[in-house]
């Protein structure tokens, strides 16, 4: 009978270890949640209001109080933010920390831009606040999203530079995955003011 | 460490240590981030707001006893005020804030946690909260508060009012956040959500929703502050309109948010007191996530559905909510007796365990008074049953948190709290928040108003009374809390009830980190039980 040798007993593959707590990122995520219901109750009231004055048969905004362009403007300017807040994330996903933080430096401008854009906006629209109640909506609503716009710009400036000071990795990204949270939905609040007050009037 | 943690605390030389003690206290009670302590500070100084909205409410209940003259309030408007005062003080500096508190302080203990989700956030909440709310009372007692009209009411105090009412929101929902990130994210191996206890899994749930609706209050306030600022108001920020744009707020469906950590309360306590697990615990979270979920009450904002608009209150949806709502209730109710029936004479009563019968007892009063109120034949809804309804919810929740501070406060400060001031606080609740809300609801089916004038008068000052009832057992609980938390009470063990979960398995009160060691993998809700079951087996 062949001698049979006895084999070391096969090593178990090692304990997983546990899944990091995505806890910055599920809070990011609740918090955004509950400013865009926060914009749904604004928007509630804005459409409940408008379509109760037109039924009415009266004049919701005046022809001509607010202009189409700088509104598109923004949007554009929006939509490019997405695309270089999208490349933030995917550069810090490829560990090229160098452009990650251009792309969040790029989005910082493109969102200070807008915030000039909306400030000739507010010169430019001829609707005092006290004007009607449509106006005062307007004004409450463009105005909770700047305040939005501003808070998104110093997640940004504050996650930029930590990217800069070497925090964040492919491994620890959820930072600047955070702020891409948070600025894609003010995004598309922006995207909703755009179609349901500058276009539709 | 990243932002999101505290940085641990610096061990100060004994030699030290001495002369800086006596003036560190309050330095370190201001910038503590010890989720422990947070949770501790929300829940007493809720319990203080308990007494003032108590007594506010006794004071409004005893001006009702004479409809003919005004013996303690200066005017129909100071009433007025006092009794929104009352509504939004009950649900937002009393019930909310204690329930957040108490998962501020024993979540992250049920799961096995060093810390909450973002400690500093929850300190910087109740600071924010605290400060609010004491903003709001007083700019309620300068003539500022909502609920009254034009002439009755001084402008700017009603924009103080409003803007702290915006902040105060705002805060309890920055402490929702930490709460619903440390369930979702910070949970032992093997902890899945369907094996998250009770208590966390109502705290997330109800966290959940408050991040749903409490932000359609702060945009229909939002829009009443600016409009009030802006000389004269439009529309939204006329004195008289602005408490009937946030209502919904205190009146059902929304109201029953508040008071859904009681069922979680409940559900650990009917555990430890039947010795023995949940069964269906997956049923029980459908239960509990169902109730959240009929909670929702955004959808009537008043803004949106107000005069000339869509009544909300007679579409399906609402009036199917309103009914709805006893299902999971009863849902609940049932696993509960069915728990109890099985841990047959290995049941131990005790004091958390009568605050849970009482909870049981006023959320089923509750949940039948909303099923009543919304029977569209009787036609309940925009009179005094909306009152007799947010009112059973709220001493639910107010029950709830009794429940709750006597079953988790031997944990948190190593004491129990007085017996016998315990005991008379729930009988106090109960009795009271009956008399208060059952002659509301009875008075809502009165429609001629000078036929019944009598009957309402007597509906009136049983309604008083209750109330008086009620402010003396706010009193009581707060003087028991205060008599715990300075070293009165009879010292607790580290696990004074058998308890199933993690908590208990900690010292009480626990040490910093919350647990000597790291929390192994869990199987099941019940990870204590699950232990001493295994030892048996060992020592078989």
């Amino acid at each position: 009978m062949a001698e049979t040798t006895e084999s070391a007993p096969l090593a178990l593959p090692p304990v997983a270890e546990p899944p990091r707590p995505r806890t910055l990122l599920l809070g990011t995520a609740f918090a955004t949640g509950a400013v865009l219901m926060c914009f749904a109750g604004l928007f509630g009231v804005y459409i409940a209001e408008r379509s109760a004055a037109l039924a009415a048969g009266e004049e919701w905004i005046p022809e001509g109080a607010i202009q189409l362009v700088p509104g598109g403007m923004m949007m554009a300017t929006l939509v490019m933010s997405v695309v270089t807040v999208q490349w933030a994330v995917n550069a810090i996903a490829n560990d090229d920390r160098g452009h990650a933080v251009l792309a969040l430096v790029v989005t910082a401008l493109l969102g200070a831009a807008v915030v000039n854009q909306q400030a000739f906006y507010w010169r430019d629209m001829g609707l005092p606040i006290d004007a009607s109640v449509a106006a005062l909506l307007v004004w409450v609503i463009t105005g909770a999203f700047m305040a939005m716009l501003l808070a998104g710009l110093v997640f940004l400036a504050l996650v930029a530079f930590r990217a800069f000071a070497g925090q964040y990795s492919s491994r620890q990204a959820d930072g600047i995955k955070a702020a891409a949270i948070f600025w894609d939905a003010m995004v598309l609040v922006y995207f909703v003011i755009w179609y349901a007050i500058y276009i539709t009037k | 460490m990243t932002a999101t943690e505290a940085p641990p605390s610096a061990v100060a030389p004994a030699a030290e240590a001495q002369p800086a003690a006596q003036s560190a206290w309050l330095y370190d009670l201001v910038t503590t981030a010890d989720h422990k302590v947070v949770g501790r500070l929300y829940m007493g100084f809720s319990l203080l707001f308990l007494v003032a909205v108590a007594a506010l409410g006794a004071l409004v209940g005893v001006e009702g006893f004479s409809t003919s003259e005004l013996d303690l309030f200066a005017s129909l408007d100071a009433v007025s005020q006092a009794s929104a005062l009352y509504q939004l003080g009950l649900a937002f500096l009393v019930v909310v804030p204690f329930f957040l508190g108490l998962a501020i302080a024993v979540v992250p203990l049920q799961l096995g946690s060093p810390a909450v989700a973002f400690p500093r956030a929850a300190a910087a909440s109740f600071w924010v909260w605290l400060v609010a709310g004491g903003i709001m009372v007083a700019s309620w007692a300068a003539d500022g508060g909502l609920g009254g009209t034009v002439e009755g009411t001084n402008s700017d105090a009603v924009a103080l009012s409003v803007a702290s009412l915006i902040a105060l929101l705002a805060a309890l929902l920055l402490g929702a956040v930490c709460v619903a990130t440390s369930v979702m994210a910070i949970r032992p191996a093997g902890m899945s959500v369907d094996r998250v206890p009770l208590f966390s899994f109502t705290s997330l749930v109800s966290a959940s929703v408050l991040l749903l609706s409490i932000p359609v209050v702060v945009a229909d306030l939002l829009i009443a502050y600016v409009d009030l600022r802006g000389r004269p108001p439009v529309a939204f920020g006329v004195e008289d309109a602005i408490f009937g744009e946030i209502r919904w707020a205190v009146t059902s469906p929304q109201v029953f948010l508040y008071a859904l950590p009681a069922l979680g309360v409940v559900g650990d306590i009917v555990a430890v007191t039947a010795r023995g697990r949940q069964r269906n615990y997956g049923a029980m979270l459908v239960a509990l996530g169902a109730f959240g979920f009929l909670s929702f009450g955004a959808f009537a904002q008043s803004a949106v559905t107000g005069a000339g608009r869509l009544d909300v209150t007679e579409e399906f949806t609402y009036l199917a909510f309103g009914i709805a709502i006893i299902v999971p209730v009863l849902m609940a109710v049932g696993g509960w007796a069915d728990s109890l029936r099985r841990g047959g004479r290995s049941i131990r009563a005790s004091v958390p365990f009568s605050a849970a019968v009482v909870v049981i007892l006023l959320l089923l009063a509750a949940a039948a008074a909303s099923v009543v109120r919304s029977i569209d034949g009787f036609d309940l809804v925009g009179t005094a049953a909306d009152l007799g309804v947010a009112d059973l919810a709220l001493w639910t929740g107010v029950a709830g948190a009794v429940a709750g501070f006597t079953f988790w406060g031997p944990k948190l400060s190593g004491r129990h709290l007085p017996a016998v001031a315990a005991t008379g606080v729930i009988g106090l609740t109960l009795v009271g928040a009956l008399l208060v809300a059952v002659p509301n609801v009875v008075a809502g089916f009165i429609k001629d108003v000078d036929e019944y004038a009598d009957t309402l008068d007597a509906l009136r000052v049983v309604s008083g009374i209750g109330a008086v009832v009620l402010a003396v057992g706010a009193v009581l609980v707060f003087t028991a809390m205060l008599l715990e938390t300075f070293g009165r009470g009879r010292r607790a063990g580290d696990d004074p009830w058998g308890g199933l979960t993690l908590e208990w398995a900690t010292t009480s009160p626990p040490p910093a980190g919350n647990f000597a060691e790291p929390v192994g993998e869990v199987a099941s809700p019940y990870p204590l039980l699950d232990q001493r079951e295994r030892d048996q087996e060992e020592g078989r």
